[in-house]
């Protein structure tokens, strides 16, 4: 039960993160849209992962949902990693926190992400540490991290390609 | 269900999970607050009908010595700000959603408890220190916020804006607030969706628990949204970012004001009916309870209800007709903002038809009930004036607004809170308020209240501005003084009455005699258990076998009602 808490959660934050993009789309220099793409394949590559450990939970193979989990897990910080060196190379490029509003909403929208993402792992990495995993609570879980996966990759589109 | 694990001092009153423990630590705070943002409106009215004159020791006039025993134009502003503030977020919401809400929902729907126990003491405990944080800057030296309960950003940012960091420690603690609101909505929509008893249909459910789901919704939906741009007024004020600030709009940056009172509205529409929908729910079960009649129109009200959800999602604009929007845009905006009062004009039929040949109790609660139905008529009546664009240009920030937001939010949620209070007493404190004394707490909040708030609109009607700090500085406003000094003669016999219900509340607790276990002879699920009602509600899980309002059943004996869980074909 204590995992549908997720499904909801999944609602609000949707509706947050849809919610404050209220901003015209920005200009990106090449090298920044490359990182970006590259942690959206990641991020997409994690979700991928997360199916396949599931489906070996599904059919009792305990090691390999295991190993699975942890790609996914390590998926998770290589973004997390990734949009830090995105923020990195923006504020080397001259563009900072507080330079102007259109990137400023691209921190706070990354930042929350970011931070949504955080949970996410955390929400991993416990379903990795604990040893009485009920399926729902997985799938669950499961549900939450293929959210945040579509959410980065539609909010990314609508920076990136718009 | 019945549970046997001990329970100390603490797990039990403080750090409680007990959905009933909570709703009274809710019911606790809110009342605090009420009568906070209570003596803060006395404060308003003694400045308005006597401007600059030194206020009374009856008054708290001592906190006022370091500016002469006057209300200065800075206090002032303090002082209508944290009236709106904590009525509405730290009043009406613990009051009304945060106890009611949790004890009704679970004892209703046939619950042992809400979904997510531990997470309902989270939020009373994040609620907690939200109250702390926001009480807290009123020890600033520059004092608390104080741009209106609104906090437009070219008042609550910090290029134009207000001095003093009471802004941010405002904006900090209504996202607490709504971090709190937002995990009770969770536990709401998940505990009435998972956890109705076997039997209970979603049209078995009694109105309260509808009104309380809908709500429910529209919080977690919305209260998001607000917290989006809270987090981005925070920014601006806190880290130096420019998503609010005015006059970049021409240089080309696109920082706008005007977008924080989009997304204001966005969410703040939807929380006038966050408020109102439970009492509409409350409202529907008590006429039909206290008539001995089955409330007419069941599924009409309940469906109506769900349609004023949805519509009241679309009706932002109408807040913001002032703000130069296109005359398009403002039509259809007054369009579907009329478009309200049809569902809102069924379920009115509907109460009325309940009430129609009924055999009335005029028992408090019954009273307070009836009130609603009397303060929301006329509210939602002079909500129409304000819904038109034509007259809204006239009357967009007068006191006829006040007025009017004051009879549908203050008189009907107040009469909402107060009908569910002595509704539930029962249930939860195992005493009944004592009738006469809440007779006449009735009658004298009614009639002072009609008294206040229908003069609020007549001087708006004449052109009174709602943020004026003296009124008689305005020569066409002098004729008016009399009038503003007879609301505030009014508005402090209001408060006086209200110090009577505390003391009635006080007085029961102490001293009043434990009352039967069903006083009212409701047929909801509620009153089926004695009282104190354990930890786990209900030693079986009920089985549910008709609706909510089964009253003057004529094949039963020695009574008139059928409760939910008695297998009694009629």
């Amino acid at each position: 039960m204590a995992s549908i808490i997720m499904l909801f959660s999944t609602l609000i934050s949707s509706f947050f993160v849809l919610k404050i993009r209220l901003m015209k789309p920005i200009m990106f220099p090449g090298n920044i849209t490359l990182i970006g793409y590259v942690n959206t394949a990641i991020l997409i590559g994690s979700s991928i992962t997360f199916f396949i450990s599931e489906k070996k939970y599904q059919t009792n193979k305990p090691y390999s949902f295991d190993l699975w989990l942890l790609f996914t897990i390590m998926g998770g910080m290589v973004f997390l990693l990734g949009q830090l060196l995105l923020w990195s190379e923006l504020t080397t490029m001259g563009i900072p926190f507080t330079f102007g509003q259109l990137s400023d909403m691209f921190y706070v929208i990354s930042g929350a992400h970011g931070l949504h993402i955080l949970v996410g792992l955390g929400l991993l990495i416990w379903i990795q540490l604990s040893k009485h995993n009920h399926y729902s609570r997985i799938h669950h879980v499961g549900i939450f991290w293929h959210f945040l996966g579509i959410i980065w990759t539609l909010l990314f589109a609508s920076f990136i390609l718009l | 269900m019945m549970s046997t694990h001990q329970e100390t001092f603490i797990s039990k009153y403080v750090f409680s999970t007990d959905h009933k423990m909570i709703a009274k630590q809710f019911m606790w705070l809110g009342l605090f607050f009420l009568f906070f943002g209570g003596a803060m409106a006395m404060l308003i009215r003694w400045q308005l009908a006597y401007p600059e004159q030194t206020v009374p020791w009856w008054l708290f006039g001592f906190l006022f010595e370091n500016d002469g025993g006057i209300i200065s134009p800075d206090i002032y502003n303090q002082l209508f700000t944290m009236h709106g503030t904590i009525m509405i977020f730290w009043a009406i919401t613990p009051l009304l959603i945060g106890a009611f809400g949790n004890f009704v929902i679970p004892l209703q729907i046939g619950a042992p408890d809400m979904a997510f126990p531990k997470l309902n003491m989270f939020s009373f405990w994040t609620m907690l220190l939200a109250s702390i944080v926001l009480l807290s800057s009123y020890c600033l030296p520059t004092g608390t916020a104080s741009g209106g309960w609104t906090s437009y950003p070219p008042l609550s940012s910090p290029a134009g804006g207000i001095p003093g960091l009471g802004q941010t420690i405002w904006t900090l603690a209504l996202i607490l607030m709504g971090t709190a609101t937002m995990m009770g909505a969770i536990n709401y929509i998940t505990t009435v969706v998972r956890l109705r008893a076997p039997g209970m249909g979603y049209f078995k459910m009694p109105l309260s628990i509808w009104g309380f789901f809908l709500t429910s919704i529209l919080n977690a939906v919305f209260v998001p949204v607000i917290a989006a741009g809270l987090i981005m007024l925070l920014l601006d004020q806190t880290i130096g970012t420019e998503f609010f600030l005015a006059g970049r709009l021409a240089s080309g940056e696109p920082g706008d004001p005007l977008l924080f009172q989009h997304v204001f509205w966005i969410f703040g529409h939807p929380e006038v009916y966050i408020l109102i929908l439970p009492v509409w729910g409350i409202v529907s079960d008590l006429l039909s309870v206290f008539s001995r009649k089955p409330a007419y129109g069941y599924r009409v009200t309940a469906i109506a209800m769900c349609t004023i959800a949805a519509l009241s999602t679309l009706v932002w604009g109408h807040h913001m007709y002032t703000t130069g929007m296109s005359p398009l845009l403002g039509k259809s905006f007054m369009f579907l903002t009329l478009l309200i009062s049809i569902p809102s004009a069924m379920f009115f039929l509907n109460w009325l038809a309940t009430l129609w040949k009924g055999s009335i109790h005029f028992d408090p609660p019954m009273l307070f009930a009836m009130g609603v139905i009397w303060v929301f008529g006329l509210g939602g009546l002079t909500g129409l004036y304000n819904a038109t664009v034509t007259a809204d240009i006239y009357l967009h920030d007068t006191m006829f607004v006040v007025g009017h937001f004051h009879y549908t939010l203050a008189a009907s949620v107040m009469f909402g809170s107060f009908a569910a209070i002595y509704f539930w007493f029962p249930r939860m404190f195992g005493k009944i308020l004592h009738p006469k004394l809440g007779k006449i707490h009735f009658w004298g909040t009614f009639i002072t209240l009609n008294f206040v708030f229908f003069n609020m609109m007549v001087l708006g009607y004449a052109g009174h501005h709602r943020r004026i700090y003296n009124p008689l500085e305005y020569d066409f406003l002098t004729p008016l003084a009399g009038m503003n000094e007879w609301i505030t003669i009014f508005a402090f016999i209001l408060g006086d009455f209200q110090l009577l219900f505390l003391f009635n509340i006080i007085w029961t607790i102490w001293k009043s005699k434990p009352s039967k276990k069903n006083p009212w002879q409701a047929a909801t699920l509620e009153w089926t258990m004695d009282y104190p009602i354990p930890h786990g509600n209900f030693e079986e899980v009920p089985l549910v076998y008709h609706g909510p309002h089964e009253y003057s059943c004529p094949n039963i004996k020695d009574r008139d009602w059928l409760g939910q869980n008695e297998q009694i074909t009629i």
